[in-house]
């Protein structure tokens, strides 16, 4: 039975693409991003405390981690300057990390992509100047760019994210500009126009899904990179303002306490470094993954 | 090469246009910050004036970019001197902190990449490799902080004599009145925590880098060959290997100078340093459009020399990829 063997082998591919078979360093990163992600989205509601708040500050101030104090709140991580429990505030500032990393680069690089496609596939006086801004824009380092957009606007989430998107589509659209035009060049792009398909339709059923991989990749580099600078600009007091917590401003709030109260900029630091690393590992194996399914040809780009 | 040079040239006019625009473009007026409260709106409407800010966009364009080719960047807002001389000032200390590090990465990185590629899948390589990728996915200013915990503050706290204390603050010490080498040695005192902080970012990544590449290298058969007739290992990796990955090497110089530019920024503002990264955010927070013009033009315009030079550079070393 030819046929079932066929329906069988396709159902297993598909399977083993749902459900790839992890290495044990991989499911480690999952799973590391998996729980803090579970635990920003569940800490703060279920918190006995709203941890935005400030209530009796000079008998809860900097608490030790692993502490319960005088209304018999446990500490996991101890409190800040304002009395406030720090493992909420830092898994509420994780939500805001992992969404504006996420979100903020996975839109940079839809935006590149359908720029990087468009350039390719329309040639000419398109491609040459979204190139030359592409380039204009790389020949600035990321974080001036950011620092100077981020500036320039009010403060805040939206603005973050925003200037992520502005700052960030030019890598992934010469990326998948280079792949178009590799494609274009292929022998089924020439079946589809020479089957009658309009031009719009082999960019976007055949050309652009042939070129995506590397994308991907870039995509998923991108996330720790995304959370890294929406950090450093919180950080330096031009990104999420306080009182909303975020990684980069709680680091902030325990910069001149490093020495009395450590645990105060050494716990969102943590889940920083956690959460970075995890996204960078993840992003190089499935670059290895791929580079191995389409020869060589991600090796030298990467 | 003319090709290359008039290139870079007009990626810096499309540089300097789009910083104009962005600039311009922005909510909140440099005048508003910089009247006090107290001052009426014909206060307002005259300091408008003296700055050009009431022109239209077009003639405002027009001048910058007729001064920028005179080398005159205009008058920082908030600091009342002009912009080149304020830049003046800061590019000295950052080349010198960010120069050092960037010597220091490759220094560093590439003997560290070698070693892990030589021992691939060992003890040494998983533990470096450990300890590259987190230090590459650690954010430099917590890092910073750290060592300033540890070698400031700590130091002192277990009563090590000042000599061994790393000062975690500004390039010099405040009220001491040095001269000569111990002003040198006071300067490079420092130096130490924010270089090792840089320099401790760049290697990680320059040695992940340099694992890959030369891990590929050694591939190849005529490494094969090589060991084969009898050429010792470290004329291998030294001769043949490291020969390979120069080229590479000389471009991803050039490419990590933004990474250095980004870190020193941070860097620059957990220290204190009075070098471009603090100059820049200062002049953002006091929307001081001309500096911050100004400064965004000089990092634009040294990444595109940079990547011009590697350009320049590379069908020097890789002879295949001449003519």
């Amino acid at each position: 039975m030819p046929a079932d063997d066929a329906a069988r082998n396709a159902g297993r591919a598909q399977r083993r693409w749902l459900l790839p078979t992890l290495s044990r360093l991989e499911f480690g990163c999952v799973a590391a991003l998996v729980i803090l992600a579970a635990g920003a989205a569940l800490v703060p509601m279920f918190a006995p405390r709203d941890p935005l708040a400030i209530g009796d500050v000079l008998s809860l101030r900097l608490l030790p981690p692993l502490v319960t104090d005088a209304r018999g709140d446990f500490h996991l991580l101890g409190t800040d300057r304002f009395g406030r429990d720090l493992f909420t505030r830092m898994m509420l500032a994780g939500r805001l990390s992992l969404a504006v990393g996420v979100v903020g680069s996975v839109l940079a690089a839809t935006l590149g992509t359908l720029i990087g496609a468009g350039a390719a596939w329309r040639r000419g006086v398109t491609d040459t100047i979204t190139m030359a801004l592409a380039d204009a824009l790389l020949a600035v380092p990321r974080l001036v760019l950011l620092l100077v957009c981020a500036a320039l606007w009010q403060p805040g989430l939206v603005t973050v994210v925003v200037v992520l998107i502005l700052t960030g589509w030019m890598g992934v659209a010469r990326l998948v500009r280079g792949d178009v035009l590799g494609v274009r060049a292929q022998p089924y792009v020439e079946a589809a126009f020479a089957l009658g398909a309009r031009s719009d339709r082999v960019l976007l059923r055949h050309a652009l899904p042939n070129a995506l991989g590397p994308a991907i990749v870039a995509t998923t580099l991108g996330v720790g990179n995304a959370i890294l600078l929406e950090s450093g600009l919180s950080f330096l007091g031009l990104g999420i303002q306080p009182p909303q917590p975020s990684w980069g401003n709680m680091i902030a709030g325990g910069r001149d306490l490093i020495v009395s109260a450590p645990w105060v900029a050494i716990a969102p630091g943590l889940a920083l470094v956690v959460t970075v690393l995890a996204c960078t590992l993840l992003g190089d194996s499935l670059r290895d993954r791929l580079a191995g399914e389409a020869g060589t040809s991600l090796r030298d780009r990467a | 090469m003319l090709r290359r040079a008039a290139v870079a040239i007009v990626l810096l006019w499309v540089v300097i246009t789009i910083t104009f625009i962005l600039v311009r473009l922005a909510p909140g007026d440099a005048a508003a910050f910089l009247v006090p409260p107290s001052a009426t709106a014909q206060d307002a409407a005259r300091l408008r004036a003296e700055l050009g800010l009431d022109q239209s966009l077009a003639v405002q364009y027009a001048r910058w970019i007729a001064g920028v080719l005179r080398g005159d960047l205009g008058e920082s807002f908030s600091l009342h001197r002009p912009v080149s001389a304020v830049l003046a000032d800061a590019v000295p200390v950052s080349i010198g902190l960010g120069g050092t590090a960037l010597l220091l990465t490759f220094l560093i990185g590439v003997p560290l990449g070698i070693l892990q590629a030589a021992r691939r899948g060992r003890a040494v390589d998983r533990l470096l490799t450990a300890v590259t990728t987190t230090v590459y996915a650690a954010p430099s200013y917590w890092l910073a902080l750290a060592l300033v915990a540890v070698f400031t503050y700590g130091a002192a706290s277990w009563g090590l004599p000042p000599a061994m204390r790393l000062p975690a603050f500004g390039v010099h010490t405040p009220g001491a009145e040095l001269h000569g080498a111990v002003r040198v040695l006071d300067l490079l005192r420092h130096a130490i925590l924010p270089v090792s902080i840089l320099a401790a970012i760049g290697a990680a990544g320059i040695a992940r880098y340099a694992r890959t590449s030369v891990a590929d290298v050694l591939e190849h058969e005529w490494v094969r060959t090589a060991r084969a007739k009898g050429v010792s290992p470290r004329s291998v990796y030294l001769r043949h290997v490291l020969a390979n990955i120069l080229p590479s090497l000389v471009v991803l110089f050039a490419l990590s100078l933004p990474g250095v530019v980004a870190g020193s920024i941070f860097v620059e503002a957990v220290f204190a340093w009075p070098g471009m990264g603090r100059v820049m955010v200062s002049a953002i927070n006091a929307r001081d459009y001309p500096l911050v013009l100004g400064a965004t033009i000089l990092y634009a315009t040294l990444v595109v020399f940079a990547n011009l030079a590697a350009d320049v550079a590379l069908p020097l070393l890789d002879p295949r990829r001449a003519g």
